[in-house]
């Protein structure tokens, strides 16, 4: 009513001469008519639009990372986990009938692949695609439809189409019979089979699924008596319980143990790709895999349950994983608990995988569970069929892996905690040594740099002739296997090609594994000449760090020291590794160029560097 | 006041040119997100609950009873039979390209001549495809001949000029693998196979024995750390029906039970299983993963050619 | 605005007032100083009486004043007509020149307090630690038997700085990345640690037990749960601690025995 007392009153005002733009230009200024104003509201229209378009999609402008992808959550919070080396293959099955027509295909198609063509516009395009087909008795097969429907489909980007249209038609063979790919069948078996064992990361044993057990988790009295699924397993699960699920106190016990600590760095399923792990340089482990690098058990063997305590309380100096001390002791315990229960859930779920890619039939659920170990870790019968026992037993049988070396020389102690000259001063009297320990020490260096340089331990070739850790950075770590495949690739778009592969499943973008620099003293995995010693001779288990095996030296076969090392000459590489730190790296010890002239030969230096210009150095693209 | 009069009269001005503004820039807004918004792209599967039910009263009602069932009725072989042949390639495939040899040049890049990948390593004269693994699935027991089981000869796996000399490696669980290193340099052999493990350290010269526990269902990977180039392939198999072609293209699996249907499984490194639109025996066949069928004679030595477009090696 | 009005805002000071003394005196809901352990401790907590006291002289002067003037000229009840005044230059200078010396007498007041947690850097501390912030924990190196930090014999510990009591122990403050901040509340001790900078920090403890170490500078989204313990013991106990640190660093033999 106002506005139009204004204006008829001011009819000048109201008509279209009065120049525009200058009543524009000269409005008082306020800010919600500064905000009217046109500009600021494209700004602010067109920032929005940009956050939602690059937030939902993988454009190239900004890719995120892909964990933040809505349904890789989801799946995860189902307790699905997307493996990427896995997923990329496919089981086949036995035949099954061959589709009478256009619709019947696309039915079946959308069926086993998930694709929705049975929408409108899928289905018109199939009749299309049957029309212009010639009659070849076989009908429309689902490549046909597949070209026509994702490729001329917008729901899909250029990549996901050129993949599907090749892995599709890679899986189905017309012919004799119809055999399909049925792939999302097998997924589902696996991931029912693996709720049934193994519950969800959030209730490792959920009342809902006990037959035995009502909802509220009380057993149903005629039933009588029976463990849960997991006890059965070995598992404590209190312990469990404690860990998993939502963040919450009850009776004074904080509940959620891994969520509040782990999850955001190592994944609700121990996949070690949560929100943090693409900020973090080196990943967080990957449970699933049940490969641990740091521990005191031999070879590829399982950690112990102390291997773990260890490491949760002591963390890794060197890596993102801080140390938990200050938890209380049945906290940390119940969290080595719950580690473990997800390696053992990753692991059952690859190799129900494996059976299901080699196109083996799954094995019956009870024929999974059957032959558990005992208290003892004992399970004579076990077969191949018997994964979830498979799986516990390396478990149980880490216990007897263990390394435990030989005693080193005497003075070892004292060897280690020596104080070169150079470190001295007045004011800090340390001990000093003899002339014969002294002369021992330099001794067990000479063999201990030996031994670094020579072709028995041949450290230098990764750790570099400087002990940098800059011998070599292009291999990579177990994790992800497929990143092996990388080196394989020299051609750099076919190597972006694999990695957009991988990284559309979920995986973090590759990084080579890079050795230590020694010079450093920077341990991961412990500092002590024990856990040295135990990372020479038995390797890292997942990366490429080799085991230098010692040989023991009997009476009648002496060792050759250029040949082989004994357990006695490790200590002594011991000591020189554990000596690097304190080593000026500007000044080597006159010992190597006495080394050098007394002819060890270094291997030419190489002549060509392999330049990785593509994807795997751009951590965010 | 001359500030509020020029507001008001502002939004009175042009009415319809303000909200047809206004309702194209929320048009362009909501389209701009749902433009944005994909579906899911991974083919996501959400387990089932009462799927899940049903697994456990499975397990809770069998687990503990030892279910006498009379194992399945094995197929009794009639005898003993040979199975050779030869693998070829039609037309020429891809050229693998050469290695990139980053370290130790003088040793593994002799002469500075280029070392060629062996990815795919085709007979020029014969155009047999080397390298390719084949072995008898699901043989057990009376079904296996004693020279394929049991204890064996040390097979032997040396490596020089940073080449693995054997690309691909074929033994049994009970033979032992015996590594060599012919080089002077020092390589650490790192078997990385599902079941099998081994990551040691071999200096010039040296030698380590390497017994596999348990059998690979596909060749596992062998590679050095320290030369990250090199590749080769080793397959213990459980039983002694395992063998590669060589470099002609011909194998040959001797004592393979006949009259029962036997399956072998062809595996090639850049192939992987997949044996589409081959010709075996002149006839166009295309292999389900991989896996030959076959049923043998007694006595029979059986020849069969396989014939792989070279199209399958991609372009 | 009515008397009401000015009433109600007074009420805002007063139970803030009220709430401040109930708060220290019955020490409400553990509201006030956490427990001193320290030596000098008591020197920052009295620092901070001091200006509790005089600014809270101050406040309430000012507060009571705002309500009386609220009070006296409400509008409603006073009908004089307003004077506008140029100032009064007396007046300014005043309410100046006495800030200005409040503050002067704060600063001079203070210095020793400062110079005696910042400056004069103990000469003989009983023991001398490297503390390393870093993301999302703490990490300490004590020195060995040679009594010097850096050297081969050092022992290396995380999370629970060991210290022992009644003596002075200097903390070289390092961060290994971001800005991070070295708090013990019982302590009343507090430092930056500055990427890039080695920062000399130093107490003494002077009652046994376990106390709070916390990060105070926003380092992340784990800042929230950087916590430590400072654990505070007998010199002997301390020296037993660290003797067994150190023979578990440099164990060489298996911790476990394998079974059999």
């Amino acid at each position: 009513m106002k506005r139009r007392k204004l204006k008829s009153r001011f009819p000048r005002l109201r008509s279209a001469h009065e120049p525009a733009a200058w009543r524009m230009n000269h409005r008082p200024m306020t800010p919600r008519t500064h905000f009217r104003d046109s500009r600021w509201r494209t700004a602010a229209l067109a920032v929005a639009a940009l956050t939602c378009w690059t937030g939902c999609t993988d454009n190239p402008f900004a890719a995120a990372p892909p964990q933040f992808r809505s349904n890789l959550v989801d799946m995860k919070m189902q307790g699905v986990n997307p493996n990427p080396e896995l997923e990329m293959t496919a089981p086949e099955t036995a035949p099954t009938a061959k589709p009478a027509d256009a619709e019947a295909a696309a039915k079946l198609v959308e069926d086993l692949y998930g694709l929705q063509l049975a929408d409108a516009r899928g289905g018109a395009l199939v009749k299309q695609v049957a029309a212009d087909k010639p009659a070849s008795g076989a009908g429309v097969l689902p490549g046909d439809v597949i070209q026509k429907v994702i490729i001329g489909d917008s729901k899909y980007s250029v990549g996901d189409r050129d993949d599907a249209v090749e892995y599709l038609l890679s899986k189905v063979t017309w012919g004799e019979g119809v055999k399909l790919a049925i792939f999302r069948d097998q997924k589902q078996q696996i991931a029912d089979l693996l709720l049934a064992l193994f519950g969800t990361p959030d209730q490792p044993d959920p009342a809902q699924l006990d037959p035995f057990r009502d909802p509220n988790g009380k057993l149903f009295e005629e039933k009588g008596a029976r463990p849960r699924l997991v006890e059965m397993y070995g598992f404590n699960l209190d312990h469990l319980e404690t860990s998993a699920g939502r963040v919450h106190e009850k009776f004074g016990r904080q509940y959620g143990l891994y969520r509040l600590h782990c999850a955001h760095c190592h994944g609700i399923t121990g996949d070690g790709a949560g929100p943090t792990a693409s900020f973090l340089n080196p990943y967080p482990r990957d449970y699933r895999q049940g490969k641990f690098k740091f521990k005191s058990t031999a070879g590829a063997e399982k950690p112990t349950r102390a291997d773990l305590m260890r490491v949760l309380t002591e963390g890794i100096p060197g890596t993102a994983m801080p140390s938990f001390r200050v938890l209380p002791e049945n906290e940390r315990e119940a969290l080595v608990e719950y580690v473990e229960y997800l390696s053992v859930r990753g692991e059952t779920e690859i190799k129900l995988i494996e059976f299901a890619a080699g196109g083996m039939p799954l094995p019956s659920p009870a024929a999974l569970v059957a032959n558990l170990p005992d208290e003892d870790g004992n399970a004579p019968e076990v077969t191949e069929e018997n994964v979830v026992s498979n799986v516990l037993l390396t478990w149980r049988g880490a216990e007897q892996q263990i390394v435990s070396p030989a005693k080193p020389p005497e003075d070892f102690v004292k060897w280690v905690t020596y104080v070169p000259s150079n470190l001295r001063d007045a004011k800090a009297p340390a001990p000093e040594l003899s002339s014969d320990e002294n002369a021992r020490r330099e001794a067990s260096l000479k063999r201990g740099r030996e031994l670094f340089y020579s072709d028995v331990a041949s450290c230098y070739k990764c750790h570099g002739d400087s002990q940098l850790g800059d011998g070599q950075d292009t291999d990579y770590d177990a994790w992800f296997t497929w990143r092996k495949n990388l080196n394989e690739l020299s051609d750099a778009a076919e190597r972006n090609k694999l990695i957009d592969e991988y990284r559309t499943l979920g995986a973090l973008p590759p990084r080579t594994a890079k050795p230590r620099d020694l010079r450093m003293g920077v341990y991961r995995g412990g500092r002590r000449p024990l856990d040295i010693y135990r990372k020479i001779t038995s390797g890292i288990n997942g990366t490429p760090m080799p085991a230098l095996k010692p040989t023991e030296p009997t009476a009648d076969a002496p060792v050759d020291p250029a040949k082989a090392a004994t357990p006695e000459d490790v200590w002594h590489l011991v000591h020189y590794v554990m000596s690097l730190p304190y080593e000026p790296l500007s000044q080597p010890p006159k010992e190597l160029e006495q080394m050098l002239k007394e002819g060890w030969q270094r291997s030419p230096q190489p002549e060509e560097k392999q330049h990785h210009a593509d994807k795997e150095h751009h951590p965010r693209s | 006041m001359a500030a509020a009069e020029d507001f008001t009269m502002r939004s009175s001005m042009a009415p319809c040119k303000t909200s047809v503004r206004r309702l194209g820039w929320l048009a362009c807004a909501v389209i701009a997100t749902a433009a944005g918004c994909e579906p899911a792209r991974i083919d996501t599967v959400a387990p089932n609950v009462e799927a899940a039910k049903e697994i456990r009263l499975e397990i809770a009602t069998k687990l503990g009873t030892k279910t006498e069932q009379a194992p399945a009725e094995e197929a009794k072989k009639t005898g003993w039979a040979t199975l050779k042949g030869r693998i070829v390639v039609v037309g020429t495939p891809p050229s693998p390209g050469p290695e990139s040899v980053t370290k130790d040049v003088e040793v593994c890049k002799p002469g500075g001549h280029p070392v060629m990948k062996q990815t795919i390593v085709v007979d020029s004269a014969t155009g047999g495809l080397a390298n390719v693994a084949l072995y008898a699935l699901k043989l057990t027991g009376d079904n296996v001949h004693e020279s394929a089981s049991g204890k064996g000869d040390d097979v032997l796996f040396d490596q020089k000029e940073c080449v693995f000399l054997s690309h691909l490696a074929t033994m049994r669980v009970g033979q032992k693998l015996k590594v060599l290193n012919s080089d002077p340099v020092s390589h650490n052999t790192m078997i990385a196979g599902r079941q099998n493990n081994l990551n040691q350290n071999l200096g010039p010269g040296q030698q380590l024995f390497f017994e596999p526990q348990k059998p690979e269902s596909v060749p596992a990977a062998v590679s050095c750390s320290i030369h990250p180039w090199m590749r080769a392939y080793l397959m213990p198999h459980e039983n002694g029906y395992v063998t590669a072609t060589g470099k002609d293209g011909t194998f040959e699996i001797a004592n393979l039970p006949a009259g029962i249907d036997l399956k072998i499984q062809l595996w090639h490194e850049v192939l992987q299983k997949k044996f589409r639109d081959i010709e075996v025996d002149g006839k166009k066949q295309s292999l389900s993963n991989g896996v030959l069928p076959l049923k043998l004679e007694n006595d029979e030595k059986k020849e069969i050619e396989i014939k792989i477009p070279a199209a399958a090696f991609g372009a | 605005m009515g008397k009401f009005w000015s009433l109600l805002f007074f009420l805002v000071p007063a139970l803030g007032v009220a709430l401040f003394v109930v708060s220290a005196d019955a020490n409400l809901l553990d509201h006030w100083f956490p427990t001193d352990v320290s030596e000098h401790g008591h020197v920052i907590d009295g620092l901070f009486m001091m200006i509790l006291w005089l600014t809270g002289a101050v406040f309430i002067a000012t507060e009571v004043c705002l309500a009386a003037f609220l009070w006296r000229y409400d509008a409603r009840s006073n009908r004089d007509a307003i004077k506008f005044t140029h100032g009064s230059h007396t007046l300014e200078v005043v309410w100046t020149i006495v800030p200005a010396a409040t503050l002067l007498f704060i600063a001079i007041y203070q210095m020793n307090a400062w110079a005696d947690a910042k400056i004069r850097q103990p000469k003989n501390p009983g023991v001398e630690i490297e503390v390393r912030a870093r993301q999302f924990e703490w990490r300490f190196r004590y020195p060995g038997p040679d009594g010097k930090l850096y050297t081969p014999d050092d022992i290396h510990f995380d999370s629970e700085l060991h210290v022992p009591v009644d003596e002075e122990v200097l903390v070289h403050l390092k961060s290994e990345d971001v800005l991070h901040s070295f708090f013990l509340p019982n302590l009343r001790v507090k430092q930056d640690a500055v990427p890039g900078m080695v920062i000399p920090v130093w107490f003494k403890p002077t009652k046994e037990g376990a106390w709070d170490l916390v990060c105070a500078e926003l380092c992340g989204w784990g800042h929230y749960k950087m916590r430590g313990r400072i654990v505070v013991q007998s010199r002997e106990d301390f020296n037993a601690w660290l003797a067994g640190v150190r023979e578990k660093q440099l164990a060489t033999q298996s911790e476990q025995t394998a079974a059999k």
